[in-house]
């Protein structure tokens, strides 16, 4: 039996005290071991920002690589070998920023890979400037006047482009967070789960403005229709939902079995087929 | 038509096609059948094809180099050209030899010969389509190709089309061998079939370059298309029900490079390629490779820039980019192909080295060899070896930990309870983030460590014997086998010459034979500045004067040998 114990460690953390991240990773932890996914058996995905040094404070496997760039070396993991579980921590401006184009790219592809995105609507390691996710009008210290383009809608887009899992949390509900990544592992593709994780110190809103504005979706709304899943996201109202959204499986992109092993036998057998197909 | 008395001429050693039309009208088809006929029938062949960047129209060559010797570079001119287009042979008649003989329709030259094309493919299929191949099967005729042979061919070629097409084509080409016949066109025949063995390989560069990445283990490519690279992932994707491959079309290059090192990451030998603006963008993953340790193949197929530059012609223009691409500093190996052969051998080097040392390794091709044909000998599958580098034991395993060579052995992730971590930040020896600079110090010292070792891994030049030669001709990658011919013909004229041809580049050896020589040395290279000269310099090699080409074409030995001329 695997404990909690187990994936913690003895990194010193860089986040701010009192940061809503310290939620996020007991979260993560815990879905992780309620899953029992033992330590190697997982690889933590990471670009960059105060999100993706999450994989850092976990005891296992992980890539921090670049910036914006956390979905395809993701994807690619998993593609080699399934037998790894994959999950990516990422920030709104690595994932819908920097990494715009491989967040279409992944959910169109559709890796089994869970992707959490800590997204506090700001560019906070760069000390606060607007990030995709920033509301239209906030000022901000490059911004003075306002943000002038209206934000990036993650779960609409991802539901639009056929993501199979589509999530809110909020930093804030561990519990329903926990959940919400462990019913992911279970689920075969992308799955995206986009955290409201406000930022006390450059954040619009404190953790507890959330706290009452946040409603937890109910068996009510139907997870299978795309319909009324988008009709949801689509509809603004004073309540945010956190839930799961959307959840329908398709096929995944990747190899069927663990291809990482280059046996010297069998590619002395295809390189001589192939040659003759050159004579 | 005006054929003129049959007068067949002897057999030569040389003899030279241009086959030149439209974009889409099957000109790589007839190339590639014409090739294929002459290696069937015993002998060597050289192609290449120009391009321009279009779909449709404008004009388009594929070149074939015939000999019963090694072929190594592409001719002046052309004993035999054939278009499918009249408006087009105005671009190329040029370069027809004066005794050459040329074949379109249409033709009002009575020295040239009118074949009626179309009415031909009319009746071998009911529309023009099969204009290519009535014309294969005149060149078949006039080169003395065995019809039999040319049928066999496109069976093959055409084997996943229906039978009425296959059939057509058959017909269209019988066709165009048999007007050739009936009206003796043969008087340009220099050829006479031999006994073939049957066994040799025809093949493209980009196809030696996938065929040798397979061998090498290759089990994930990731790439965005770009000329003249596009083959390289086209062919192993193709091949991937046989060898297991996962070959990706990633949405951009960045992603095509962070995939591959997040595949080897997981264990799979992995690579990308590209040309240069898409390695521009792959700059950044580069040093993410540098940086993490993280094996990783680049094949770099270069074309002219800057930007967008000319899409599909040749030119060594990325040797200094490629050796500085990378923010901060860490060891690469960069390899140079001098022939499809060699472009095999490296790629089997190029993933050893990489997963040997943990570090990048990139092949940096050109459209020249991207799009040539060769003729080569199967290679020995024997020497495929596949050296496992991966670390034996499994007591305190650290990703990174520091070690005398510099190498710190890889682990798979999954492969047992050890932890495997990589991190684009500096890092400790457990990969976790660090902020000691006494541990950043030691680290980059670590990484850099290596390259002591990778120099000794490093094959000299090749050198042509010669003693005191009065010029040695330096040449690297794709200009080297053009170079060596070129040494021959100074050689001959009475200008004793010899050839130094690098393959492997970096990290940079310089032989003997280049340091504290009598004779003027001359870098010969497809680009503008002489960026290897520059490099060699460095290293004291005195260089006399730099013979470069920046026009989109490759060099012919001729071109060489006259500008050796002129700088005496």
């Amino acid at each position: 039996m695997i404990t909690a114990e187990e994936y913690k460690n003895e990194i010193k953390s860089a986040w701010c005290p009192g940061c809503s991240n310290f939620g996020i990773l007991t979260a993560v932890r815990n879905a992780l071991f309620s899953s029992r996914i033992k330590p190697h058996e997982i690889v933590l995905v990471s670009g960059i920002g105060q999100a993706a040094k999450l994989p850092h404070y976990l005891r296992c496997n992980f890539f921090n690589g670049l910036h914006g760039r956390a979905l395809p070396a993701a994807t690619a993991i998993k593609a080699v070998n399934p037998n790894l579980k994959v999950l990516v921590t990422t920030g709104d401006g690595d994932c819908y920023g920097e990494g715009g184009n491989h967040f279409i790219g992944a959910v169109r592809r559709n890796p089994d890979i869970k992707v959490v995105v800590h997204n506090n609507e700001i560019y906070a390691l760069t000390k606060g400037q607007a990030s995709p996710t920033t509301p239209y009008g906030t000022k901000t210290k490059l911004q003075f006047d306002g943000v002038k383009i209206p934000p990036f809608d993650p779960l609409l887009v991802a539901l639009a482009l056929g993501c199979g899992f589509v999530a809110r949390g909020f930093a804030g509900e561990l519990v329903h967070l926990a959940d919400l990544i462990s019913e992911s592992f279970k689920f075969k593709g992308f799955a995206l789960i986009d955290v409201i994780q406000p930022c006390i110190i450059f954040g619009q809103h404190k953790p507890e403005f959330y706290k009452d504005k946040v409603f937890k979706l109910t068996r009510e709304h139907c997870i299978s229709d795309y319909d009324s899943a988008m009709k949801l996201l689509r509809t603004s109202t004073e309540k945010i939902p956190i839930g799961i959204f959307y959840k329908k499986e398709r096929e995944c992109f990747g190899a069927k079995s663990d291809i990482t092993c280059s046996e010297p036998e069998v590619i002395k057998r295809s390189v001589a087929e192939l040659m003759s197909e050159f004579c | 038509m005006n054929c003129g008395a049959s007068e067949a001429k002897k057999l030569t050693m040389r003899t030279t096609l241009l086959i030149c039309g439209k974009a889409g009208q099957g000109i790589q088809t007839i190339g590639y059948i014409i090739s294929k006929l002459f290696v069937k029938s015993g002998y060597d062949i050289f192609a290449w094809q120009d391009f321009q960047s279009r779909i449709r129209g404008g004009e388009t060559s594929f070149r074939i180099v015939v000999s019963d010797g090694k072929v190594r570079s592409l001719p002046e001119s052309f004993d035999i050209i054939v278009s499918l287009d009249k408006e087009n042979t105005k671009f190329y008649l040029p370069l027809l030899k004066k005794e050459g003989i040329a074949i379109y329709q249409g033709a009002t030259d009575k020295n040239v010969i009118s074949p009626p094309i179309e009415e031909l493919s009319e009746k071998a299929g009911g529309s023009k389509f099969y204009a290519n191949m009535v014309l294969t099967g005149i060149i078949a005729e006039v080169v003395c190709g065995e019809l039999s042979l040319v049928n066999n061919i496109i069976k093959r070629e055409f084997e996943d089309k229906s039978e009425d097409v296959v059939s057509a084509n058959i017909n269209a080409a019988k066709l165009g061998y048999e007007w050739s016949l009936k009206n003796n066109v043969k008087k340009f025949c220099k050829i006479t079939p031999k006994k073939s063995d049957g066994e040799k390989m025809l093949i493209s560069g980009n196809e030696a370059i996938a065929l040798g990445a397979i061998a090498g283990g290759c089990k994930f490519i990731s790439a965005y298309p770009m000329t003249p690279s596009s083959g390289i992932i086209t062919y192993l994707s193709k091949t991937s029900d046989k060898t297991g491959i996962l070959a990706e079309q990633a949405e951009d290059e960045i992603s095509a490079v962070n995939m591959a090192i997040g595949a080897s990451y997981a264990g799979a030998r992995a690579m990308t390629s590209t040309s240069g603006g898409g390695f521009s963008l792959m700059v950044e993953g580069l040093s993410l490779a540098g940086m993490t340790e993280i094996p990783l193949v680049i094949v770099l197929a270069q074309r002219p820039g800057p930007a967008t530059g000319l899409p599909t012609r040749t030119e060594q223009g990325d040797l200094l980019f490629a050796l500085h691409a990378g923010h901060g500093e860490f060891p690469r190996f960069i390899f140079a192909p001098t022939s499809a052969d060699d472009a095999y051998k490296l790629m089997l080097k190029a993933f050893d080295m990489s997963q040997k040392y943990r570090v990048p390794v990139i092949i940096l091709s050109d459209q020249y060899l991207a799009d040539s044909y060769w003729t080569l000998n199967n290679f020995d599958v024997n020497a495929i070896a596949l050296t496992d580098y991966y670390a034996q034991t499994q007591k305190n395993f650290m990703s990174y930990k520091i070690t005398d060579s510099g190498i710190s052995a890889g682990m798979k992730p999954g492969s047992s309870e050890n932890l495997v971590t990589a991190d684009s930040d500096e890092h400790d020896e457990s990969g976790h983030i660090t902020e000691v600079l006494a541990i950043r110090k030691k680290m980059n010292e670590k990484r850099w460590r290596k390259f002591k070792l990778m120099e000794k891994e490093i094959s000299h030049p090749k050198i042509s014997p010669s003693k005191d030669p009065q010029i040695i001709l330096v040449a690297w990658g794709t200009n080297s086998l053009i170079v060596e011919e070129a040494a021959e013909k100074l050689s001959q004229s009475g200008i004793e010459s010899v050839a130094v041809s690098y393959s492997e580049l970096w990290p940079l050896r310089v032989p003997e034979a280049l340091m504290n020589v009598d004779s003027m040395i001359f870098a010969v290279e497809n680009n503008l500045t002489g960026q290897f000269a520059n490099l060699l310099k460095t290293k004291g090699v005195k260089i006399a004067g730099i013979i470069s080409k920046y026009d989109g074409e490759p060099f012919t030995s001729e071109q060489i040998a006259e500008a050796v001329r002129k700088k005496l």
